[in-house]
C-alpha cells in the first residue's frame, strides 16, 4: 500500500523563478541588517561586546582623539593602523556609545551589511547563479563568529569589508577590463591597508597578480636580448600602466603609515620595533617556549587551518576544501588561480606572521596542554570566511542534489550543534574567557563606586583595568600619549595626579612603588585606598 | 546438477535498470561453497574460542576487586568490569542497583542516585549476557559465558560483512570472506570479541540494519517483518550503548527513505510514501518507552542517564562525606554534569588525529591493512548507489562523533576501540578496491602483506591485555603505550586466554600458542586471497 502526491513542473518552475526574483541585493540588505541587529542586541544584553581587551583599546584610542589631556591625531599612536579608529571618533564622542561599545558595534555593523552584500556579488561573479552567490552570502552572514564579531569594536569585519570590496572590483577588472574598477579595487585595497596589516600583504599579492598576468613569458628572453636589463623586458604597455595605476592608491597607506612613524614616533617601522609591537609581545612566549610556530612551517600551517576549520566550522571547512578542488578544475572560470591567490591571501599572510613570530595563535586542539593559556588569537580565522563562503556558493551551483543536499544538511545541523554546546562560537569563547579576554578586576568596581574627581594616573598598556568600566571620564586620565603629563607625573605626581592606579610590574608600579625614593613621596602625598594581591590604588591627601 | 537462477537487476557492479542476470549454476559447486562457508566460519569461531578471555568458574562480586582485575585478567578494565557486575545484580536481585561491594570493583564507573549505586553503562549488554551466565553458572563457567557473546557477535558481523559484500555489491566469494577476516581478525575488533565490551552488538545492530533494509526493497512480502526488527534495533540500541542513537542513524535515515519513491516524468514529479514504516515504528517506542520507565524507576525521572548520574567518584573527591550539608552537595554536583558537554567540535582534529595516526590509539598505526579502505572508497564512491552512501556516512558519523569526544582514546584500551562500529565498512572498502583494480595480483599481495602484520598485531592484543594506558597517562607511569606492551607480555607468558591459561600454560608458552594460530590464520588468508579465485572462475 502507498500514498501518492504529485506536483506539477510548470508550478515548481514558476516558484523557483519567484525565489530567484526575491533575492537580491534588497534581500540581504534587509537580512544582514536584522542578523546583525539581533547580534549587537544580544551581546549588549550579555554585556560582551567590549570582552575583548583589544575592543576597549580600540574604543579609547579613538575616545583619545577628541577626549583626552592631549587630544589629536597624535593619539592613534604607531602600532595599531589607524582607519577604524578614525571611523570610530565621531561615534565615541558620545560617552553611552564609547563606554557601551555600541560605537564599535554600529562601525562593524555596516562593514558586516557590506560584506554581506559584497560576497553575493563576488560569488555571482563566478557562478553567474543568484542562488548559489545568495548560499555564499548566508554562509558568510550566518557564522556565529562573525556574528559576534560585528557586534564588537574590533577591527576584523572593517577589514573584511575592505578586501571584499576590493577582491570584487579586481576581479571585475580582470573580467571586464574596466579601468574605473581597477581604481576602485586599488581604493579599496588602500582602505584594507590602513585597517590592519594583512591589508598590506593583500594589495602587494593584487599588484603581484597584476604583474604576473601581463608578464610577456614567451618574449621576455628576446627582449632582454633588445633592450637589456631595463623595465622593458618585465612589462608590456598595459602591465605598466595598470600596476602604476594600482599603485598609486593601493600602496599609499602603507606609505602614509612609514612616514607617519618617522615623524611622530621617529621610527619609520616603529610599528614593529616599538617596544608595544606585536612581535615585541611575542618574544615574551618565545622567551617561555610557547610559541610554536616559530621557524615552524609545517606547525604555522597546521595552526591557521586548524583556527581557520574551526572557526568556520569543520565540516563546512571540509566541504569548502572540495569545492576548491572543483574550483580549480573548473575551465570555464578564466582566472581561477588568481581568484584563488586571492581568496587565500589571508592564510598566506598569517602562515608568514607565525613562521615569523610575528603573531601566535593558541587554539585548544593543538596547544599543548602545559601552556598556560590555550585560547588566543583563534579571530584570525575569521578571515577565511569570506573564502569558505565563495566557495560553499560555488559547490552549491556546481553540484548535482546529493551535494546540495549534504551542503544544506550541514549547514542546517550546525544550528543545532550550537544549541546543544556541541560546536562554540571560539571566537566569542577567546573573548570572555581566552587570553584575549579584557581584565576587569576587583579595584575597578571599587573605582567606579568611590572616583569623584581629578586626573588619574594608569599605565594604561599593562590594562590594569578597564577605563570604560571604571567610570573615569577619558580627559582625567594620565597614561603614556600624554606627553608631559606621562613624564610629570611619575617624577612629582603631587603636582598632576589626584589619583594613582598601578599594578603589580606595571610602569607606574615600578616608576613610584619599587623606586623606594619615590615610593616615599607617594605616602607623604597620598593614601592608600585599596588593595589587592595585584594593585594598589592611591588617592591624595 | 545444472540449475537456473535469475538476480536482480541491480548489484553495485551494474548499473540500474540492467536486464536481469540469469546464472546457470552447479549446484555441486554450490555444495561444495556452502561447505567452505561452513569451514571458514567454524575456524573464525575457533580462532575466537582460542582467546576467550576468562578464567574458570563463577566468580563471586569479592573476588572481582584485587584479584580479578589485574592486567591479563577477565575484570581488567572498568567497562567489562562494570557490565559483568550489572549481570550479576540482574540475576541476584533482579535489578541493577549493585551492592556497595560490587560497587567498589566497578569503580570509578559507577554512579550514585538515592542511597544507591549504578553502573554507567546502558543495561542492554548485560541483558544479553544474562542468559549466558545463567546457562554458565550450571557448567561453572559464568564469566566464560557471559564474555562469549562478544565473539557470537563478532562471527554475526563476519557474516555479515560477507553477505553485504555479495549481495550489495556483488564481490566474489574469495574478496567478500578476506572482508570478513580482515575486520574480525585484521583489526583491534579481535580483542574487544573476547571480553564483554558494547562494540560488536553496536556494530551487528547497524549493518543488519542496512542489510535488511536492502532486502526490504526487493522482497515485499515480508518487508513488515524486517521493517519491525530494523525499529526494534534502533530503540534497543539506545540500551546497548547512548551514542548509537546516533552512529545508527545513517541506516535508519537509509531505512527511512525507502519509503519514499520520487518519480521524474515529464509534466509532473510524484512523491510515494509506504505506510508501513510509520506504522512499524511503534515498536521504537515502545522500547523508548521502556527505557523511558527503566530510568524513572532507577534515576528517579525518564530523561536521566545513566551516565549522567553524578559519580561516586566526583562525590568523595568534592564533598565531604560527613558534612550534614552532603546531599544538597552532591544534588549541586549532579545539576551541574551534562554528558553532551563532552563532545566538542574542537576536539575534532586532535581526535581525527588520536584515532587515525598517533601511536597509542591510531588504526593506521595497530591495522595497516586498513590504509587500503582509503584507496578502496575513492573507487566504491564512483558507485553512488545508496548504500554506499550509508555505508560511508556511518563511518563518517563514527569518526565525527568519537573524534569530537573528550576521550577518544576509550580510556585504557587496545587501539582504537571506538571505531569498531566503522570497521566493516572499511573491510567492504578494502575489497571492493582489490577486486576493482586492474593489477589485482600485486595489490593482493600488498593486501596480504598488511594483513599479516595487521593481524600480528591484533592476536598479541586478543591474547594478552588491553589494559594499555594512552600516551599522557603511560609515560608518567614509564610504560609502554601501544602493543609493543602485548608483545613483552606475550614472551613474559601473560595471557588472558581461558583455553590457553587452562589447557595449555604448563605445556606451551605463549608465543608457541600465538604462532599456532597465527600461521593457521595466515594460511586461511592465503587460501581465501590466491586460492579460492582459482578454484572458482564462476563466482556466484
Amino acid at each position: 500500500m502507498t500514498f501518492s502526491i504529485s506536483i506539477e513542473k510548470n508550478k515548481l518552475g514558476t516558484f523557483s523563478q519567484k525565489i530567484e526574483n526575491i533575492i537580491g541585493e534588497k534581500f540581504l540588505l534587509v537580512s544582514s541588517f536584522i542578523l546583525s541587529l539581533v547580534s549587537i542586541i544580544y551581546s549588549y544584553r550579555m554585556n560582551i561586546i567590549v570582552a575583548y581587551g583589544d575592543a576597549e583599546s580600540h574604543l579609547n584610542i579613538a575616545k583619545r582623539i577628541i577626549s583626552s589631556l592631549t587630544p589629536g591625531l597624535a593619539q592613534l599612536g604607531g602600532i595599531w593602523l589607524p582607519l577604524p579608529h578614525l571611523l570610530l571618533t565621531p561615534l565615541v564622542y558620545f560617552d553611552f556609545l564609547w563606554r557601551s561599545g555600541l560605537a564599535g558595534s554600529i562601525i562593524s555593523g555596516i562593514t558586516y551589511i557590506i560584506t554581506s552584500i559584497y560576497i553575493y556579488k563576488t560569488a555571482y561573479l563566478t557562478t553567474k547563479n543568484k542562488i548559489g552567490s545568495m548560499v555564499a552570502s548566508i554562509f558568510f552572514m550566518t557564522n556565529l563568529n562573525i556574528l559576534y564579531m560585528q557586534s564588537t569594536p574590533m577591527t576584523e569585519i572593517p577589514l573584511i569589508c575592505f578586501l571584499v570590496l576590493s577582491l570584487y572590483y579586481f576581479v571585475s577588472y580582470i573580467k571586464e577590463e574596466k579601468l574605473i574598477n581597477l581604481i576602485y579595487a586599488s581604493f579599496f585595497g588602500l582602505l584594507a591597508s590602513l585597517s590592519r596589516y594583512d591589508g598590506w600583504f593583500f594589495v602587494i599579492m593584487q599588484a603581484a597578480i597584476l604583474f604576473l598576468r601581463r608578464f610577456p613569458f614567451s618574449k621576455f628572453r628576446e627582449n632582454l636580448r633588445k633592450r637589456g636589463l631595463t623595465l622593458f623586458p618585465f612589462f608590456t604597455e598595459k602591465s605598466e600602466g595598470e600596476l602604476f595605476l594600482y599603485s598609486t592608491i593601493g600602496f599609499v597607506g602603507i606609505l602614509i603609515w612609514i612616514i607617519w612613524g618617522f615623524l611622530i614616533l621617529g621610527d619609520p617601522f616603529y610599528f614593529t620595533n616599538s617596544e608595544f609591537s606585536a612581535k615585541s609581545q611575542q618574544n615574551g612566549f618565545l622567551a617561555r617556549g610557547q610559541l610554536p610556530t616559530y621557524h615552524n612551517l609545517i606547525l604555522s600551517i597546521l595552526y591557521y587551518t586548524v583556527t581557520s576549520s574551526t572557526i568556520a566550522g569543520l565540516f563546512i571547512f571540509a566541504i569548502t576544501a572540495i569545492a576548491w578542488i572543483l574550483f580549480l578544475k573548473d575551465k570555464n572560470i578564466k582566472h581561477r588561480y588568481l581568484i584563488s591567490i586571492l581568496l587565500f591571501s589571508p592564510f598566506l599572510f598569517n602562515v608568514v606572521t607565525m613562521y615569523l613570530g610575528q603573531s601566535v595563535i593558541f587554539i585548544p586542539s593543538l596547544t599543548p596542554a602545559d601552556f598556560e593559556w590555550q585560547l588566543f588569537n583563534v579571530r584570525y580565522g575569521l578571515l577565511m570566511i569570506p573564502a569558505v563562503a565563495i566557495l560553499c556558493g560555488y559547490f552549491f551551483v556546481k553540484t548535482h542534489r546529493l551535494g546540495k543536499t549534504v551542503l544544506t544538511g550541514v549547514f542546517i545541523s550546525y544550528f543545532f550543534l550550537n544549541s546543544v554546546g556541541y560546536s562554540r562560537p571560539l571566537a566569542m569563547t577567546d573573548g570572555t574567557s581566552g587570553l584575549s579576554k579584557g581584565s576587569h578586576p576587583g579595584a575597578e568596581i571599587w573605582l567606579r563606586d568611590n572616583y569623584d574627581s581629578g586626573l588619574l594616573l594608569l599605565d594604561d598598556y599593562a590594562r590594569t583595568l578597564s577605563i570604560i568600566g571604571s567610570g573615569v571620564p577619558m580627559q582625567n586620565v594620565v597614561y603614556l600619549g600624554n606627553r608631559g603629563y606621562w613624564e610629570k607625573s611619575l617624577t612629582s605626581p603631587q603636582d598632576v595626579v589626584r589619583w594613582i592606579v598601578m599594578q603589580k610590574d606595571d610602569t607606574v608600579w615600578n616608576k613610584l612603588y619599587k623606586d623606594k625614593n619615590m615610593q616615599g613621596v607617594v605616602f607623604k602625598y597620598y593614601n592608600k585606598v585599596y588593595t589587592s594581591d595585584t594593585i594598589l590604588i592611591f588617592r591624595k591627601i | 546438477m545444472i540449475k537456473k537462477i535469475i538476480y536482480p537487476s541491480y548489484s553495485g557492479l551494474q548499473p540500474e535498470g540492467a536486464a536481469k542476470r540469469i546464472r546457470w549454476v552447479d549446484t555441486e559447486t554450490n555444495r561444495s561453497f556452502f561447505s567452505i562457508l561452513c569451514c571458514f566460519f567454524i575456524l573464525s569461531g575457533m580462532f575466537f574460542f582460542l582467546t576467550l578471555k576468562g578464567l574458570p568458574g563463577n566468580p563471586k562480586s569479592t573476588e572481582i576487586k584485587d584479584i580479578l582485575d589485574q592486567p591479563g585478567k577477565p575484570f581488567e578494565l572498568s567497562p567489562e568490569r562494570g557490565r559483568y557486575a550489572m549481570v550479576m545484580s540482574f540475576i541476584e536481585t533482579g535489578n541493577f542497583a549493585m551492592t556497595k561491594t560490587l560497587a567498589d570493583a566497578v569503580y570509578p564507573d559507577v554512579g550514585y542516585h538515592n542511597g544507591k549505586y549504578y553502573s554507567y553503562f546502558t543495561p542492554g549488554v548485560s541483558l544479553i549476557a544474562a542468559p549466558f551466565y545463567l546457562i554458565g553458572s550450571a557448567f561453572q563457567m559464568a564469566q566464560v559465558a557471559s564474555f562469549s557473546i562478544s565473539s557470537i557477535f563478532a562471527l554475526f558481523n563476519i557474516y555479515l560483512i560477507y553477505i553485504i559484500s555479495k549481495k550489495i555489491f556483488g564481490l566474489p566469494l574469495w574478496a567478500a570472506l578476506f572482508g570478513g577476516i580482515i575486520f574480525a581478525f585484521g583489526s583491534n575488533a579481535w580483542s574487544y570479541s573476547t571480553t564483554l565490551y558494547q562494540h560488536h552488538i553496536t556494530t551487528f545492530l547497524i549493518y543488519s540494519s542496512i542489510f535488511l533494509t536492502f532486502l526490504m526493497k526487493k522482497n515485499g512480502k515480508w518487508s513488515w517483518i524486517m521493517a519491525l526488527y530494523i525499529w526494534a534495533a534502533y530503540g534497543f540500541g539506545a540500551f546497548v550503548d547512548y551514542p548509537n542513537i546516533i552512529l545508527m542513524a545513517p541506516a535508519i535515515i537509509y531505512f527511512v527513505l525507502t519509503t519514499f519513491d520520487i518519480k521524474d516524468s515529464e509534466k509532473k514529479i510524484t512523491l510515494s510514501i509506504k505506510p508501513m514504516i510509520l506504522l512499524t515504528s511503534i515498536i521504537f517506542f515502545f522500547i523508548t518507552v521502556i527505557h523511558g520507565v527503566y530510568n524513572q524507576t532507577n534515576f528517579g525521572s525518564w530523561r536521566t542517564l545513566s551516565g549522567s548520574l553524578i559519580g561516586v567518584k566526583s562525590i568523595r573527591e568534592n564533598t565531604n562525606l560527613l558534612s550534614p550539608d552532603r546531599k544538597s552537595e552532591i544534588n549541586k554536583l549532579q545539576q551541574k554534569k551534562n554528558p553532551v558537554n563532552f563532545f566538542k567540535e574542537d576536539s575534532v582534529p586532535f581526535g581525527l588525529y588520536t584515532l587515525l595516526f598517533s601511536t597509542d590509539r591510531g588504526l593506521f598505526f595497530y591495522s595497516p591493512v586498513f590504509l587500503l579502505s582509503l584507496w578502496g572508497l575513492t573507487l566504491i564512491l564512483k558507485n553512488k548507489s545508496p548504500e554506499t552512501i550509508v555505508l560511508s556516512t556511518t563511518v563518517g558519523m563514527v569518526l565525527f562523533l568519537y573524534s569530537s569526544w573528550s576521550d577518544p582514546w576509550g580510556g585504557w584500551g587496545f587501539g582504537p576501540r571506538y571505531l569498531i562500529p566503522a570497521l566493516p565498512a572499511l573491510s567492504i572498502f578494502i575489497v571492493y578496491g582489490l577486486v576493482r583494480v586492474t593489477h589485482q595480483l600485486f595489490a593482493k599481495i600488498i593486501a596480504f602483506a598488511l594483513f599479516l602484520f595487521s593481524s600480528a598485531v591484533s592476536l598479541a592484543g586478543a591474547l594478552t591485555t588491553n589494559a594499555i594506558p594512552p600516551m599522557v597517562e603511560a609515560i608518567p607511569l614509564h610504560t609502554k603505550y601501544n602493543y609493543f606492551k602485548n608483545i613483552d607480555d606475550l614472551f613474559l607468558d601473560k595471557s588472558s586466554s581461558f583455553i590457553y591459561n587452562l589447557f595449555f600454560s604448563k605445556t606451551f608458552s605463549l608465543f608457541s600458542y600465538f604462532f599456532v594460530i597465527y600461521i593457521s590464520l595466515s594460511i586461511l588468508a592465503f587460501l581465501i586471497l590466491f586460492i579460492f579465485p582459482k578454484i572458482n572462475k564462476n563466482d556466484i
